[in-house]
């Protein structure tokens, strides 16, 4: 499942429907608003997406894992909007029968989600200004969707 | 042909507009809309040279096809999570 939201992200509720006796490992990733960032203050990050190719972007990402791991749940959530200080703007679930999978996936999913889906972040530091957060890396193309041409 | 090319981040902010319309050959390619909008919106030129362009969603390659019809985006360095 995949969801992009304007809301908090409730992760009790997503840890609650990944645990069930099938998977003896249940993994939360939560991506949270830092307050300092390289010596600088952020008073809160703000998240604009183009929203359908995101989706389809995030959806790819979890067909890609559910393939390459054995899976019984993954989630993956991710906030649009104002985030402030110490909330999660991006919440993974993953759960499998052993940790192997479930830790091996969680951190592919989180890694290949900043390279990939067109989601960006603006930082809005305590000075009042804000910049647009445009990273040095390549957009990767996320194989399952490069295919689908 | 004319075609619409959407915007987003610092792309939005450089060019002012959500959507921006350029005027390019026939049979361009991907290639071709990058020089076509970095001539139209010179301020756009440090950020073109490293966003990735999506046609109807999907990541294209410098060698894609423009399509008449479609939705082009302009895709600059990602930041989520």
């Amino acid at each position: 499942m995949i969801q992009l939201t304007t809301f908090p992200i409730d992760s009790d509720a997503l840890v609650r429907q990944a645990q069930v006796p099938a998977s003896g490992a249940v993994l939360l990733f939560l991506g949270v608003t830092r307050q300092h960032t390289s010596g600088r203050e952020t008073a809160e990050l703000r998240y604009d997406a183009y929203h359908e190719m995101a989706e389809k972007e995030l959806a790819a990402l979890e067909e890609k894992a559910r393939q390459k791991w054995h899976l019984n749940e993954c989630l993956i959530v991710h906030r649009l909007g104002k985030v402030p200080l110490g909330e999660a703007s991006v919440a993974i679930v993953v759960a499998s029968p052993h940790r192997h999978a479930a830790f091996a996936a969680g951190e592919w999913l989180i890694d290949t989600l900043k390279m990939s889906v067109p989601i960006w972040k603006e930082e809005h530091w305590a000075d009042g200004s804000s910049d647009w957060i445009h990273p040095e890396h390549d957009v990767k193309h996320s194989q399952a969707t490069s295919t689908n041409k | 042909m004319r075609v619409k090319v959407k915007m987003f981040a610092a792309a939005r902010d450089a060019t002012g507009a959500s959507e921006v319309v350029v005027e390019l050959p026939e049979l361009a390619r991907v290639r071709d809309l990058r020089i076509a909008l970095e001539s139209e919106y010179p301020q756009l030129a440090p950020l073109l040279s490293r966003a990735m362009f999506a046609i109807n969603t999907h990541y294209a390659d410098e060698d894609t096809p423009v399509p008449l019809a479609g939705e082009i985006a302009c895709i600059p360095p990602v930041s989520g999570g």
